[in-house]
């Protein structure tokens, strides 16, 4: 019952987001127009031009900023179509990084991805793993001292692939990284982790959680 | 100077309409169509050179569509216009014939490019066609 829920769920997420890029194609296309129009109008014939000029671009950006959301959330919709499947670390890390920053910008912290050169595929259930980096990302926002940077990075290769969250204090402040083994949190992600055959481990060195995928792999 | 014939297909009246009109204001002779079945009684009764279809609409699908032009009109080009991550669906509609893939939403100046492209290899067949 659970898996038709996720299923019911994704697919009238994914098909919402379909029509939402519907509705910013006309949006994007109508402010373009009226910026076809603008151009077209003789010099010094139309009061509040620049207003109009500034606005339209406003509209685009925010169009972008909509195609950018509805994109995503289109991706993370389809996570939930298999429930094993060949997935590429870097994109999900990317996709989860991307999906948290309004959580992040809501406690004062800087999530960001750097991403790696080499492909790292392993085979997981796509939306365990959303669910994974979204729950190590807010475990360790809870933990890290205020406006600390979080950064995801995937490291290592093939099925010792991992991926590395680590948190850096701002400038100037007290670092003071808690023992996340202790928090209640930590047995829940782990259990998560456990549930896509991964691992999650402590990095105390880099103040961060570190999620191994090699049990993933060997369940092929 | 209006020599370009292009009919765009889309179910999305408002969207159609007002990409229409920005083509026309870059001199491009624009039609419109709202439903598959729409598109090809208006190709048998004027072909155009260059066709933008979307494929996700009701009815018979841009895939359908596709599939009837390019066995009645080889000489036709199509430019198939996709839903975001829909890279397969692009794929899909090369094997099929089509001359190319956009993602919606569109950047206009390649959509022109692309009608530009497809606008040569479509006059180039008709002239070899008729001999010249």
């Amino acid at each position: 019952m659970m898996d038709n829920k996720i299923e019911f769920i994704g697919t009238i997420t994914a098909s919402v987001t379909h029509e939402l890029k519907n509705v910013l194609s006309i949006i994007k296309e109508s402010a373009g127009l009226m910026e076809d129009l603008i151009a077209l109008a003789p010099e010094n014939s139309m009061p509040h031009k620049d207003k109009f000029v500034r606005s339209i671009s406003r509209i685009a950006d925010q169009v972008a900023r909509g195609v950018e959301l509805s994109s995503r959330l289109n991706s993370f919709a389809h996570t939930s179509d298999e429930p094993r499947a060949r997935v590429d670390l870097n994109q999900a890390v990317e996709q989860a990084v991307f999906l948290s920053q309004r959580f992040a910008r809501l406690r004062g912290a800087e999530l960001k991805n750097t991403k790696s050169e080499k492909q790292h595929q392993v085979t997981t259930d796509p939306l365990g793993l959303q669910m994974l980096l979204f729950s190590s990302i807010g475990l360790l926002m809870a933990e890290a001292a205020p406006g600390a940077a979080i950064t995801l990075q995937v490291e290592g290769e093939g099925s010792d692939s991992i991926v590395l969250l680590k948190s850096t204090p701002q400038p100037g402040a007290i670092s003071e990284f808690k023992d996340l083994a202790e928090t209640t949190e930590w047995q829940v992600l782990r259990e998560t982790a456990h549930a896509l055959d991964a691992d999650v481990s402590e990095d105390r060195s880099r103040a961060g959680i570190s999620v191994s995928f090699s049990g993933s792999e060997k369940r092929i | 100077m209006k020599t370009w014939k292009v009919l765009l297909v889309d179910d999305e009246v408002e969207f159609v309409s007002t990409l229409a009109e920005r083509l026309g204001l870059r001199d491009l002779h624009v039609d419109v169509a709202n439903s598959g079945e729409q598109a090809l009684s208006q190709i048998e009764a004027d072909p155009p050179s260059v066709v933008v279809l979307d494929v996700m609409m009701p009815g018979m699908s841009g895939f359908a569509v596709l599939e009837r032009i390019k066995s009645m009109h080889p000489d036709i080009e199509v430019i198939l216009l996709t839903g975001m991550g829909a890279a397969n669906e692009g794929m899909a509609g090369l094997r099929q014939g089509a001359f190319d893939y956009l993602v919606k939403p569109l950047d206009l100046e390649e959509l022109i490019q692309k009608i530009g492209e497809a606008m040569k290899k479509s006059a180039g067949r008709t002239r070899k066609h008729d001999g010249q």
